[in-house]
């Protein structure tokens, strides 16, 4: 379907308070680029709205340092790279109409990564609000 | 009859570097000899699990065990394997993937995640 802002989107998206299926949290506690852990949670959060479950990505750790706005990707000359690796920023900003994205707040203040620093769209969270997320979840995966 | 108890494992990490590939095997074999239907989902690295003519020198060949696992479990308890497909081509190993694995995608784990009573990621 295609978003007021003429993004295209494949997944069908959920509306909020519909029934859910269940609810499934994915906690990344991997770095960005270093690994492809953090970017490939993303696509598999995605996904858990086609079949109407309500997907939650949870940055901890040094995880959260994905959630920095003003991502720029390259590996040097195109010509000899062929691709520039996929900025998670983009991936985040595709999918936050269909996942709820959110931060731990202590590991952001531990890395001093400040509020203005954060892509828009993404809330902060407590120890106690996602130990409270993981106990109401149905499935928590953690990358 | 009642219906059976299904469990997905979803795993990310490639086998050799570390134990869980191996932990996830024998917890998966202990769920389906109590009588848990098994599903495996290889994302990652963990897509290289599958792959054929594998031949570690120290250590018990991964392929075969899952193999095993997978072809022990046609009947019930059953044990289904889906590896993504961005992942084996990605790492060239679509087309030499052990008897049992299909090759599916994330979609397929939604739905899996939708029907199990647990997932679990390894790794």
């Amino acid at each position: 379907m295609t978003w007021l802002n003429g993004s295209v989107n494949l997944i069908r998206p959920y509306c909020w308070g519909e029934d859910m299926n269940k609810k499934v949290n994915i906690i990344v506690s991997q770095p960005p680029y270093g690994k492809e852990d953090a970017y490939s949670a993303i696509p598999m959060a995605a996904v858990q709205a086609s079949v109407s479950n309500e997907p939650s990505l949870i940055y901890v750790s040094g995880g959260v340092h994905s959630v920095v706005a003003g991502q720029k990707t390259s590996y040097g000359d195109l010509a000899v790279w062929l691709k520039d690796v996929p900025p998670i920023e983009a991936e985040i900003k595709k999918n936050l109409e269909i996942v709820k994205f959110y931060a731990l707040d202590i590991d952001l203040e531990k890395r001093g990564i400040s509020d203005e620093e954060i892509i828009p769209g993404i809330a902060k969270i407590s120890l106690d609000e996602l130990t409270d997320k993981i106990i109401e979840g149905d499935v928590t995966l953690v990358f | 009859m009642t219906e059976r108890r299904q469990l997905t494992l979803v795993s990310i990490n490639g086998p050799y570097r570390d134990e869980a590939i191996f932990t996830m095997m024998r917890l998966a074999h202990a769920a389906k000899e109590n009588g848990v239907d098994v599903n495996f989902f290889n994302y990652l690295d963990s897509t290289v699990m599958g792959h054929r003519d594998q031949a570690p020198k120290e250590f018990p060949t991964i392929e075969t065990i899952y193999a095993n696992i997978i072809k022990k479990g046609l009947k019930n308890p059953k044990a289904d394997a889906i590896a993504c497909i961005k992942c084996t081509d990605a790492r060239g190993v679509t087309k030499y993937q052990t008897e049992g694995v299909i090759i599916g995608g994330l979609y397929d784990l939604a739905e899996w995640i939708s029907e199990s009573d647990k997932t679990i990621l390894l790794g």
